[in-house]
């Protein structure tokens, strides 16, 4: 502790007792600060000067949260307690997370329950079937590519049906799932997105993610790759939804309990395949043979793409990060003069192929 | 403080009311000083959620701690720091943090146009301060957190906490007292004339 004689204006501001003294909060008038001076009169000034900052400093305030906020808060969190606790996955220390066999261990978890979930193959045809709307089943045992209107890219996955009109509507674009599929939205702030897998809505902007929701499951989960999501219930008024639905960001996922009719959030402890991360290390290419890009592309969507043997040597240097996967296969295309085409969902590129292996660039 | 250890005391033996209490007491001075550090609230929310489910989750593990209100703080700051970067498409990963803060002098006692100037060079000078500086000024000013504290916050040694505060009064006061007490003088002597 610091000698009073010592004292400068800093010593006087950290110390609680004179700061409540000099706020003014400290109504007691022949108190200890009042009589300081006299004590050291030398100290005068910087007493002084102390004592008009403590005084008239303030901090613009900004809004706090109602106390209906803050019980709605509380609530979230303690029904996410709940669940944890009865489903028992209780966190694992974030020691464990930082180990790398953890890592793998949990993209192998991952890729089991898909590959479960895939299994509940149910035919149950969505109701108003009517010629303004596509049906996609893919009743296949690979992942198959469907472009929405919009150039939304949509991977959907085995026993998966996706229903969507021809033409979005103005104002939003509506598509409903039964199964597994992964999004790539194009960006449009003014025409959210939406997709509706039973009782579950995933609404967005413009960003990727996985929805998973069959039928006979007990959760539904929703994965975010990139950009945010809001997750809720179809089943109730919208207001009411929002209320209780949850965010979603980049390595998250929604798990909604279906019995418990209970929606929870959860960090990934890997970042996904197609986060921005894993990305920019996975989609820049330099010199690298066609071959590679394309099983690069084909790891990361879980797809198939085939090509023309001729292709393999070509080298490409390209940065595709940011792109969704039709404008990655335009790029990659127009780079070694092919051209991809989808039947049934299947993605074949031919092409004549690079036999003097020309550097190509592409860029954006 | 002798009520808090308890709370903390009752909470980390498992007590779901300590633990809610401890909510009621902590979540809205937590969203103030996350408001501070991003503008968006739902980011701040969520946040404001994992450090409480995460409490809950390792409460066996979590040491007594001299001050909830340093320890909390932290582990938001530290949170936000960390998942800010997502949830902002624009901002790049290694993107430097910011720290919101509009300090103003208040006196009602001076209306003279010449002091209101100084007045704002005043503030001009508070609200252009280095981030770290002016969150230290608003941990201490506003949510009245000591030396120690502030320094377990913001992850610094106490004797920095205790270097940039004084470095942001010095300069504080040159503008402030200087020119005031001049002023002062000037016009207390065309008083008594």
């Amino acid at each position: 502790m610091k000698k009073f004689e010592d004292y400068e204006v800093i010593d006087f501001i950290m110390d609680d007792s004179f700061v409540v003294w000099a706020t003014g909060k400290f109504t007691r008038k022949d108190d200890y600060w009042s009589s300081w001076c006299m004590a050291y009169p030398h100290k005068t000034d910087v007493f002084n000067q102390a004592h008009e900052i403590v005084r008239y400093l303030k901090v613009k305030p900004q809004r706090n949260l109602t106390s209906a906020e803050v019980s709605e808060l509380i609530t979230k969190i303690n029904e996410k307690n709940k669940l944890t606790e009865t489903s028992d996955q209780r966190v694992i220390s974030l020691h464990w997370y930082k180990q790398k066999w953890f890592k793998i261990a949990a993209s192998l978890l991952l890729l089991i329950t898909v590959a479960i979930s895939a299994n509940h193959l149910y035919h149950t045809r969505l109701a108003g079937n009517n010629s303004l709307f596509v049906n996609r089943f893919n009743e296949t045992s690979t992942p198959i590519l469907v472009r929405l209107p919009d150039k939304s890219s949509v991977i959907l996955r085995s026993g998966s049906q996706l229903r969507y009109p021809k033409v979005f509507d103005a104002g939003k674009r509506e598509v409903y799932l039964t199964g597994e599929a992964f999004f790539e939205v194009t960006k449009n702030p003014k025409r959210p997105f939406y997709v509706h897998a039973n009782e579950l809505v995933t609404r967005v902007l413009g960003t990727s993610f996985t929805v998973i929701a069959f039928k006979g499951d007990k959760q539904f989960k929703v994965v975010v790759n990139t950009g945010k999501v809001a997750v809720y219930r179809d089943n109730l008024p919208e207001a009411e939804a929002k209320k209780e639905g949850v965010l979603v960001i980049p390595n998250q996922q929604a798990v909604f309990y279906r019995k418990e009719e209970k929606m929870v959030k959860n960090t990934l402890p890997a970042p996904t395949m197609l986060s921005k991360e894993v990305s920019q290390k996975i989609f820049n290419f330099s010199q690298t043979p066609f071959s590679k890009v394309i099983s690069t592309l084909n790891e990361a969507y879980g797809i198939n793409i085939t090509y023309n043997k001729n292709l393999a040597n070509c080298l490409l240097t390209a940065s595709l990060t940011d792109q969704q996967l039709y404008e990655k296969l335009d790029l990659i295309c127009k780079a070694v003069e092919a051209k991809y085409d989808i039947v049934d969902g299947e993605i074949t590129i031919d092409g004549k192929g690079c036999q003097n292996l020309p550097i190509i660039k592409t860029t954006n | 403080m002798n009520n808090d250890n308890l709370l903390w005391g009752r909470f980390r033996n498992g007590e779901a009311d300590a633990y809610t209490e401890l909510m009621q007491l902590y979540i809205n001075r937590m969203f103030r000083y996350g408001m501070r550090l991003s503008a968006d609230e739902d980011l701040v929310k969520d946040c404001i959620q994992d450090v409480f489910f995460e409490l809950w989750n390792r409460r066996e593990r979590i040491k007594d701690t001299p001050s909830i209100n340093a320890y909390l703080f932290k582990s938001l700051r530290l949170r936000i720091h960390r998942e800010r970067p997502k949830w902002n498409y624009a901002e790049s990963l290694n993107d430097d943090y910011h720290f919101t803060v509009e300090y103003t002098i208040e006196n009602k006692l001076i209306e003279e146009q010449s002091l209101q100037e100084e007045h704002h060079k005043l503030e001009n000078i508070l609200n252009n301060l280095p981030k770290r500086q002016k969150e230290i000024l608003y941990l201490r000013f506003y949510e009245n957190l000591d030396q120690a504290q502030i320094a377990e916050v913001m992850g610094l040694n106490r004797q920095s906490v205790y270097n940039l505060l004084n470095h942001t009064l010095t300069v504080l006061r040159q503008v402030w007292f200087n020119d005031v007490a001049l002023l002062l003088i000037i016009l207390s002597s065309g008083i008594k004339n």
